[in-house]
């Protein structure tokens, strides 16, 4: 991006999500309080809020990590995925209560450093009965931190795309890590049932949207374009792209969307540079590929941002024989302009 | 999708489909997160009834004793029989470290022995299940008052040989476990028990009988030394202890035999030996 | 000194140095490397500072990188 950056690009749907994370967060940890003061008189404040912390964030995490597989399932969950960030620095700071408050209470004032007791007092690492599971909490904590800190796009630009998505991917780590965390800590001390039950259904939930997601971008990418001349292949009928939409196409393991504005169809590479998101599910607004994720724009014709942006994409040849829509996998470089390919009259009919 | 209905996130309203759509999204929400509340909270295993005193200090008079632990005997009135019966009140320091630190640092300052002396120590108390303990932390000046002559101290030094035992339980570190913190055993609380015994707080053994009751022994070497490192490997975890138990007034005190100390698992104990060979079974 | 205290001392060590690079970085070397920071909010200054402090190192190659094209500028392609 090459505007000035702020803290936060606030606008109405930001502050309404913001609200919303702050009303439910208060919510639950209000439930949870109340209730635990109700039913269980002898309560100690630290333990309340260890575990109205560590509960809280587990909700969210799974919150957190449905919104990308349920986007791919239907779109109208895109205003989930916008402000995710908001919804990881929340998470990010529940968790960091948890985990101050827990090791200020099981590791302060003794004999030891407090990180380094994390380490040396439980030293059972081939134990599952006494394994030290805290330790396993403490590394998905620094996985959420380096996520937390990270979530601003001056980060995505100076670290690199490539470094930054990779770094983000690490939630799934951490999620493993917070999963053995609880199982092999909290559950093996609680009797009731309901702990284990609701942790596996959360995981289970999980899992599944994910396959679903899965497999059905397996299917749009296994798709084989038999038809091919002087290197293009035959894709689609003209009328199978609306205006100002595009349908992608995955041809020799490229992704590629093909736009249908102002007369013409262009080809530019499928990928979002921001956070890879599915330039082929956007739309043209005000001349510009929009993508469908977080609104990163790029030019049809050049698959260039924008001024003052800088994000570009590779671009691709596209031509219209009849109503047929001809694709050539072959990419340009990236921001290299391209005629496109005119729909006459006669191609349109 | 209508072709008009397009979401952009930095535009100011989303299109009236996508804004229904989440709507429906947090109706759905909103009560599983409330049912999540509820079933958590309610869930969770009851809290003891331990208290610690944070915050209050209180003067308690009694005989100082080292052995087996650092602990008063307090006058608790007279049994039966007429004789005066006490109360033994084990000692524990500041945050997760034991009371031998700060009694060596009074004596020195002192110049005396607190050995069988009639002494009076400022200090938090912290008590459940019939045992009280107390906190003394250096900077609460805990030391009121020490006589300057023993006290004729052999009718409190009054023991009785259990004879050997073998007991199974799960050993605590009494400060957490007592009114500290909640709760103050089990996985959750491990690493915590470990660091307080490592500190120098007198490792205790908790046993629950076929009952629930719990009894409570105190744990030391076969002759009489500290074991705070030796039980590091044990705390937290079912183990099972073979010991000479004496009794001090009303706490016990286990000398754990060399190798009296083991883990113990239940399962492998009641089926240890049938999953073993139904193994070998189904690998054959 | 076990390991355990040996690597945490490491990464303190790393992270103080990261603390003395942020101040001199958001003095001096913010603007260089990203044209994005000029105008930009105190807000996002101060968001950044905690990432600054744990990747100074990749920040700080980023800095010796513009401030070598400062002096010889990249050779535009003809």
């Amino acid at each position: 991006m090459g505007a000035s950056y702020l803290a936060v690009g606030w606008n109405r749907q930001k502050k309404i999500y913001d609200w919303l994370i702050f009303g439910f967060c208060v919510l639950y940890l209000a439930t949870f309080v109340v209730l635990t003061a109700i039913f269980n008189p002898d309560y100690t404040f630290e333990t309340v809020l260890i575990r109205a912390t560590s509960t809280l964030a587990v909700i969210i995490l799974h919150v957190i990590l449905s919104i990308g597989p349920l986007t791919r399932i239907n779109k109208k969950f895109l205003p989930l995925l916008y402000n995710r960030r908001h919804l990881g620095v929340t998470m990010f700071c529940i968790i960091l209560v948890h985990g101050s408050f827990s090791i200020l209470q099981f590791h302060s004032l003794g004999n030891e450093n407090p990180f380094v007791s994390l380490f040396t007092s439980n030293t059972h690492f081939g134990s599952l009965a006494d394994f030290p599971f805290q330790a396993l909490g403490f590394f998905a904590l620094i996985i959420f931190f380096l996520m937390a800190i990270t979530s601003h796009d001056f980060w995505l630009h100076n670290l690199s795309p490539k470094v930054w998505k990779t770094l983000h991917m690490f939630v799934y780590l951490a999620y493993f890590l917070v999963v053995m965390h609880v199982m092999l800590g909290v559950i093996q001390y609680e009797t009731n049932p309901v702990f284990i039950i609701i942790m596996l259904t959360g995981s289970f939930t999980l899992i599944t949207l994910h396959l679903i997601a899965g497999t059905r971008e397996v299917k749009k990418d296994n798709v084989i374009y038999k038809l091919k001349q002087d290197g293009y292949v035959l894709v689609c009928d003209i009328k199978d792209i609306q205006e100002d939409r595009a349908k992608m196409f995955c041809v020799d393991a490229e992704r590629i969307a093909v736009y249908k504005t102002g007369g013409k169809l262009f080809a530019v590479n499928n990928v979002c540079k921001h956070q890879n998101g599915p330039l082929g599910e956007g739309k043209v607004i005000d001349g510009c590929i929009t993508c469908p994720w977080h609104g990163y724009q790029y030019l049809p014709q050049n698959g260039q941002s924008p001024p003052p942006f800088k994000e570009k994409v590779s671009t691709y040849d596209v031509k219209i024989e009849g109503t047929h829509v001809w694709l050539n996998p072959k990419a340009y470089a990236e921001g290299t302009e391209r005629p496109g390919a005119v729909i006459s009259v006669v191609n349109a009919e | 999708m209508n072709n008009e209905e397009f979401y952009i996130g930095w535009m100011g309203e989303a299109p009236k489909s996508f804004v229904t759509w989440i709507r429906k999204y947090l109706i759905v929400l909103l009560p599983v997160i409330i049912v999540l509340g509820v079933l958590l909270a309610l869930s969770q295993k009851k809290f003891g009834t331990g208290t610690f005193e944070f915050g209050t200090l209180t003067e308690v008079k009694g005989i100082y004793f080292n052995k087996p632990v650092p602990n008063i005997k307090v006058v608790d009135g007279k049994n039966i029989f007429g004789n005066e019966s006490y109360i033994t009140v084990p000692l524990i320091g500041f945050g997760k470290h034991g009371a031998d630190g700060v009694i060596a640092d009074l004596e020195k300052e002192k110049n005396i022995s607190f050995e069988g002396k009639e002494i009076t120590l400022k200090g938090t108390l912290l008590y459940n299940d019939g045992k009280l303990l107390m906190q003394v932390d250096g900077n609460d000046k805990p030391l009121v008052n020490v006589s300057g002559a023993n006290i004729n101290s052999v009718g409190l030094q009054n023991t009785k040989e259990l004879g050997i035992i073998e007991v199974k339980g799960e050993i605590v570190d009494p400060k957490c476990f007592f009114g500290v913190m909640k709760p103050g055993e089990g996985k959750p609380h491990k690493d915590c028990a470990i660091r307080c015994i490592l500190g120098g707080i007198p490792p205790v053994l908790k046993v629950t009988d076929e009952k629930g009751n719990q009894n409570y022994y105190l744990i030391v070497g076969a002759n009489g030394e500290k074991m705070n490192e030796a039980v590091q490997d044990y705390v937290a975890t079912p183990v099972e202890i073979n010991a000479r138990a004496v009794a001090y007034g009303d706490w016990i005190v286990l000398y754990v035999h060399p190798n009296g100390l083991q883990r113990y698992s239940y399962i492998q104990q009641h089926f240890g030996n049938k999953t073993a060979s139904c193994g070998v079974a189904c690998l054959k | 000194m076990s390991t355990v205290t040996v690597i945490l001392s490491a990464i303190a060590l790393y992270l103080v140095a990261g603390i003395i690079f942020t101040i001199i970085f958001q003095l001096k070397g913010l603007s260089k490397i990203d044209e994005g920071v000029h105008g930009s909010s105190w807000g996002f200054r101060i968001i950044i500072i905690p990432g600054c402090i744990v990747f100074w190192t990749i920040l700080l190659r980023k800095w010796i990188k513009a401030n070598k094209e400062i002096i010889n500028p990249p050779k535009e392609h003809a």
